[in-house]
């Protein structure tokens, strides 16, 4: 009896892995993607760029426009590691949003700027009851000087992504302006973790965080934020950047890649800015128009820090 | 057949000799009996008589010739005619009767006759299709103890082969043990801390081994053989 | 907007098990070359192999990233974020865990089965059938062991794979990336994936050790 139930168990593992080995072949035989491609780019984007899926957009557009067939392999980091691999070589294209990291990599001569194609703002989300007060601040700066205070009394929490991200940058920017640090305070949380989840924990611990709108938007669309509710704009301080780069490593230095590269932020520029007014207005904005508004916004940002 | 050791002196570390300076002289037909404490020495020496362990110092006749000293070939044949059977059962993953028959197995000559009387007679044909991992202590021995039976050995070199056995079981083998010395003609050698009234009268002759040492050899004048 | 869960899985299945089949040859082979050694020392190598068992997983993602970035000293091969990258770094994730679940097996079993021939009066040169015969369980759940550990991994594929939809995404970057845009539904269901797949894993070396082998 034992017996056969095994025999039978056998039977059906094999003819499992028989039909899982006749689709493996087939699948692999269709799509050769073990072969590495000739004309694939890799490109490190900043998560939300790819969460809200403007970047899969430029990418489709691009190839139907150009008819060039480039297969873009997309690395979804945070802007500090997207930056990292940029430097590196390991990417040749990034998408960033973190001005005082990208000078820092320009002026060591390892990135060079292809355009500053969109921007949103960051806004300061907490609890709709709002302990800190932070509605009636005048600033971010003093925003952030309330959440400390509220923070010291035990009344309000929070949320920081502590890894280097644009965002993260940002934040302790405006910590600095404040002339406060609050490093290792018990309110005072890292989540380690990208824009999304950090959202999700501040919504969870009914805490304050500083997010981009967009990853506000998207998650909030999709009824996942039951607790937190945007409560601080600031234009001066908060307005969000983002630029497009070029490795200068050598495994980038060849004519295909900077074509590319070149022949994409052209595109961006043009056709990609009216995709960003049609569909994406409100969560990332185009630049046209406003373009050197925004290079001196920048500019400001870097010297934030 | 004479298997004799000269001066053998054996170290599994080269630091302490658990054998020192042994001379001893097994002839066919005969019946040995090795006593002593645990941790004597008895196990070693049988294995050094069995050619499984080489010793450290001395030599291992084999009617006359040095067993180490000799070719490959002359060595699997003497080697051939002789089985030992482990303290602690070394049995492979199987059946019991897969076990059973894993000598005659190697020698390329299943009997099957022979292996279904060892079987029975042991007791072991409601076990021979169960797998050896869920044997008892007492099982799992006989199946080691059967698996030698049924090579028909000449020389047949028995570690403790009493303990976990049953009393019928303990017959038996003292009967097999019998025929093999006065019917074949053969050569049977026994460790055992654990003196049974059969086997004082089987054996031809004692050696009482401490610590490494031959403390007493007697040859066994009410031997009824 | 995610491609298919199937293919995700089929890639899983594929990389993993390349990785683990090409560290389960190089665990045998080494278990071979050690069983060659005296006892402390072939303890001394065990432990080695066993505290490298430990190391997280990211570590040896950062360790290969930096044999294969462009930079260096493997790069000129240019197959950073392809999944031959992801096969490399999970071969060293899967190997230590192979070679410390079959080598102390190795050892003890090379003794006793070659015990076991010669006092059956049998000559030397039986010995490496029956032990084959003997470790095959042990090989088997030892791949089975190391395979799910390549599968299971996160560090080496998010990485040195990068998650590369279509490319080099596999079960455990999808969870990763999906999870880090809040997407956790999907995020939950390829986890069910891999959950299935580790318990068919473990219920298969299970089965193989105990009933299939045994008999």
């Amino acid at each position: 009896m034992k017996k056969e139930l095994l025999y039978t168990a056998f039977i059906i593992a094999v003819v499992i892995a028989g039909i899982a080995g006749y689709y493996i072949g087939r699948y692999y035989s269709e799509k050769p993607v073990e072969t590495p491609q000739q004309n694939s780019i890799v490109v490190a984007t900043t998560t939300s760029l790819y969460q809200i899926g403007i970047l899969n957009d430029f990418f489709n557009n691009f190839n139907n426009l150009t008819h060039m067939n480039i297969k873009f392999n997309v690395l979804a980091k945070g802007s500090g590691e997207a930056l990292r691999l940029l430097a590196d070589g390991s990417a040749c294209i990034g998408f960033v949003h973190a001005p005082s990291l990208e000078l820092q990599y320009m002026n060591q001569g390892k990135i060079m700027r292809l355009a500053i194609f969109g921007y949103n703002e960051f806004v300061i989300v907490g609890p709709s009851s709002d302990p800190a007060n932070v509605k009636n601040a005048s600033d971010s700066v003093d925003a952030f000087k309330r959440i400390y205070e509220a923070g010291e009394k035990g009344l309000a929490k929070f949320v920081s992504r502590g890894d280097q991200s644009g965002t993260n940058v940002r934040e302790l920017q405006i910590w600095s302006l404040a002339k406060l640090s609050p490093e290792g305070k018990p309110w005072y949380l890292k989540s380690g973790q990208g824009m999304a989840q950090t959202l999700l924990m501040a919504d969870n611990l009914n805490a304050y965080t500083l997010t981009d709108i967009g990853s506000y938007l998207n998650l909030a669309s999709q009824g996942k934020l039951k607790n937190i509710v945007i409560l601080k704009r600031d234009p001066l301080y908060l307005i969000n950047v983002y630029s497009m780069y070029l490795s200068k490593a050598s495994s980038c230095d060849n004519p295909y890649t900077w074509y590319v590269a070149l022949k994409l932020s052209n595109y961006i520029l043009n056709g990609g800015q009216d995709l960003l007014l049609a569909k994406y207005k409100g969560l990332v904005n185009p630049v046209r128009g406003n373009e050197s508004l925004i290079e001196q916004a920048w500019n400001a940002l870097t010297r934030l820090g | 057949m004479e298997i004799a050791l000269e001066n053998v002196w054996h170290s599994y570390d080269g630091e302490t000799y658990v054998l020192r300076n042994i001379s001893l002289r097994f002839r066919s037909p005969g019946t040995y009996l090795l006593i002593g404490p645990n941790g004597a020495g008895k196990t070693t020496l049988l294995k050094i008589v069995s050619f499984i362990i080489r010793p450290s110092r001395g030599r291992v006749l084999v009617d006359g010739a040095s067993f180490w000293d000799l070719d490959n070939a002359s060595r699997d044949s003497i080697r051939g005619s002789i089985v030992y059977v482990h303290d602690k059962p070394i049995l492979v993953r199987g059946t019991v009767k897969f076990n059973v028959e894993l000598g005659l197995r190697l020698k390329k000559r299943v009997d099957e006759s022979i292996v279904e009387y060892y079987i029975t007679r042991y007791g072991l044909k409601e076990l021979e299709n169960k797998s050896v991992n869920r044997l008892s202590a007492g099982q799992a021995k006989t199946v080691s103890i059967v698996r030698a039976l049924v090579t028909e050995p000449t020389v047949l070199v028995l570690d403790e082969p009493f303990t976990y056995l049953d009393s019928t079981r303990s017959t038996l083998l003292i009967e097999d043990i019998m025929r093999i010395v006065r019917e074949r003609g053969g050569m049977v050698l026994i460790a055992t801390h654990y003196m049974y009234r059969e086997l004082k009268a089987l054996a031809t002759e004692f050696v009482e081994i401490v610590n490494g040492e031959i403390s007493s050899h007697a040859k066994n004048v009410f031997a009824n053989s | 907007m995610a491609e298919s869960i199937f293919s995700i899985t089929i890639r899983s299945l594929y990389v993993s098990s390349v990785a683990s089949l090409l560290a389960f040859i190089a665990a045998t082979l080494l278990s071979l070359v050690a069983s060659q050694l005296t006892r402390r020392r072939a303890e001394m190598v065990l432990s080695f192999f066993e505290s490298l068992v430990g190391v997280p997983t990211t570590v040896i993602g950062l360790l290969v990233y930096m044999l294969l970035f462009p930079g260096g000293p493997l790069g000129f091969l240019r197959i950073l974020y392809t999944p031959y990258a992801i096969i490399i770094g999970e071969f060293f994730v899967a190997l230590p865990m192979a070679f410390t679940t079959m080598f102390r097996h190795f050892y003890s079993l090379r003794d006793s089965v070659r015990e076991l021939v010669l006092s059956l009066g049998e000559p030397e040169k039986h010995v490496p059938r029956l032990l084959l015969r003997e470790l095959t369980p042990i090989l088997v759940s030892s791949y089975l062991t190391s395979f799910s550990r390549a599968i299971g991994e996160l560090g080496v594929a998010l990485i040195v794979g990068g998650g590369i939809e279509g490319y080099t995404n596999v079960l455990t970057t999808a969870i990763a990336i999906q999870t880090s845009i809040g997407n956790y539904e999907y995020a939950i269901w390829i986890g069910l994936i891999l959950i299935l797949i580790t318990i068919a894993i473990t219920f298969a070396v299970k089965i193989v050790g105990e009933y299939i082998l045994w008999r």
